[in-house]
């Protein structure tokens, strides 16, 4: 990636505000020092600097957790495929012999099968995906994109560990919620009992969820909004 | 390693998505608005004449201490599924039943001495054969010291359908809200 001449800025400026690439740089642990530690101290000290890196998390989460899910699905459907490439003996057998079909033609299908399930598998894959990408991408505008949430509270000057205690918010916590991608991609058709017309997080870092509240076959899901509490009790 | 790098093979479908982002964000900000000065305003929603409706506010506190979902709370299964399943027990704390009337706002005292304002916006009757009514609600929670937690949520909602508002850390987990129109 190009991102050397940002990278190569040397100032420690603790008040040098570090750009949106510096923080994906920091995130990412591709930030040298001395300004790994700028950005560090910068985001010790600073709530929306904090609420990006959850942005960012959230993100990394649900992609990673979409990838792995394919990756899971491209195994059971290469299991399923091997085994019904196992079987074409099985399915000649209720062909009678009187119908003229070679035992080569009957096991035709089986390989036609085996032929065309990656694209279905693809395209199953491409849809589920941009699905769970334009989730993310709107739970990231929604963290990352409101400019009128300058924060209101007093800046946490604890480092970042501590705004990722357990007690805060499962999307900021280390045990984060297990994002269920195919929940998620499967979105496009679910009705949504509850429709979020407006929504202020204030200060807050905020996230809303879409969980499935019945059967697969129902298709409905509950509204779930769940703000990060950094005040506490 | 950034995002990309790690699977450069969804960067079309991600710029498409922030696109898509952008492109909601755009129109949502267009929502918003006001009317031009000379311009007529959208026509209101045809309200049916009910006075105010019953919501049933459940207050539920999700911790970690091994002790599940508390029978009480009756069927939310939910509760088992992400995002609330980072808890492993919920214990009822309050059930109130509240009445509000369109336009009018009830509020409910929350166990962290915070005030939950829930206010009943629209009552906005089915426009086609097949729809039902929905109830345009609108909540916020003010901490004591007159600060505000959460300043807007604003849910259109059919009757007996849940939504939840989570996430105010209390004693060792979290509180979670669950609001509905009841029938």
């Amino acid at each position: 990636m190009t991102m050397n001449k940002e990278q190569s800025r040397t100032p420690v400026d603790r008040d040098d505000p570090p750009s949106d690439l510096e923080l994906m740089q920091y995130f990412d642990g591709e930030l040298e020092e001395p300004r790994h530690g700028a950005v560090a101290a910068f985001v010790g000290a600073d709530l929306r600097a904090r609420n990006k890196l959850a942005g960012l998390r959230i993100t990394s989460a649900i992609v990673q957790n979409e990838a792995l899910s394919s990756s899971a699905a491209d195994g059971i459907a290469d299991l399923v495929m091997a085994q019904i490439a196992a079987e074409p003996r099985q399915v000649a057998a209720p062909v009678s012999p009187g119908n003229g079909l070679s035992a080569e033609a009957v096991q035709l299908p089986a390989q036609l099968v085996t032929r065309s399930a990656p694209a279905n598998d693809n395209a199953r894959r491409i849809f589920a995906l941009l699905g769970t990408l334009a989730v993310a991408a709107a739970a990231a505008f929604a963290l990352w994109g409101r400019p009128g949430a300058a924060p209101t509270e007093p800046m946490n000057s604890g480092p970042i560990a501590a705004t990722t205690a357990p007690a805060t918010a499962p999307a900021s916590t280390s045990a984060e919620p297990e994002i269920d991608a195919a929940g998620l991609a499967a979105d496009v058709d679910v009705e949504h009992g509850v429709e979020v017309a407006a929504v202020d997080f204030g200060a807050h870092m905020g996230s809303i969820f879409y969980v499935p509240s019945g059967s697969i076959e129902a298709k409905r899901v509950t509204t779930v909004v769940w703000l990060a509490d950094d005040a506490g009790e | 390693m950034s995002l990309l790098h790690r699977f450069p093979q969804i960067a079309p479908s991600l710029a498409l998505a922030l696109a898509l982002g952008l492109a909601a964000r755009g129109t949502l900000a267009d929502d918003s608005r006001p009317a031009a000065p000379g311009q007529a305003p959208a026509p209101a929603q045809t309200a049916t004449p009910v006075a105010s409706v019953n919501m049933e506010v459940i207050v539920l506190h999700a911790t970690n201490d091994g002790t599940g979902i508390d029978p009480k709370i009756g069927k939310i299964p939910e509760l088992s599924k992400p995002p609330f399943s980072s808890y492993n027990s919920y214990k009822l704390l309050d059930r109130p039943k509240i009445a509000v009337a369109k336009g009018a706002q009830s509020t409910v005292k929350l166990p962290n001495g915070r005030d939950m304002a829930v206010n009943l916006k629209d009552i906005i009757a089915p426009v086609k054969k097949g729809e039902v009514t929905r109830y345009l609600v609108s909540t916020s929670i003010q901490k004591p010291g007159g600060n505000t937690f959460l300043p807007l949520l604003e849910v259109t909602a059919k009757a007996g359908e849940w939504f939840f508002v989570a996430g105010q850390t209390y004693k060792g987990g979290v509180l979670v809200i669950g609001i509905k129109v009841l029938p």
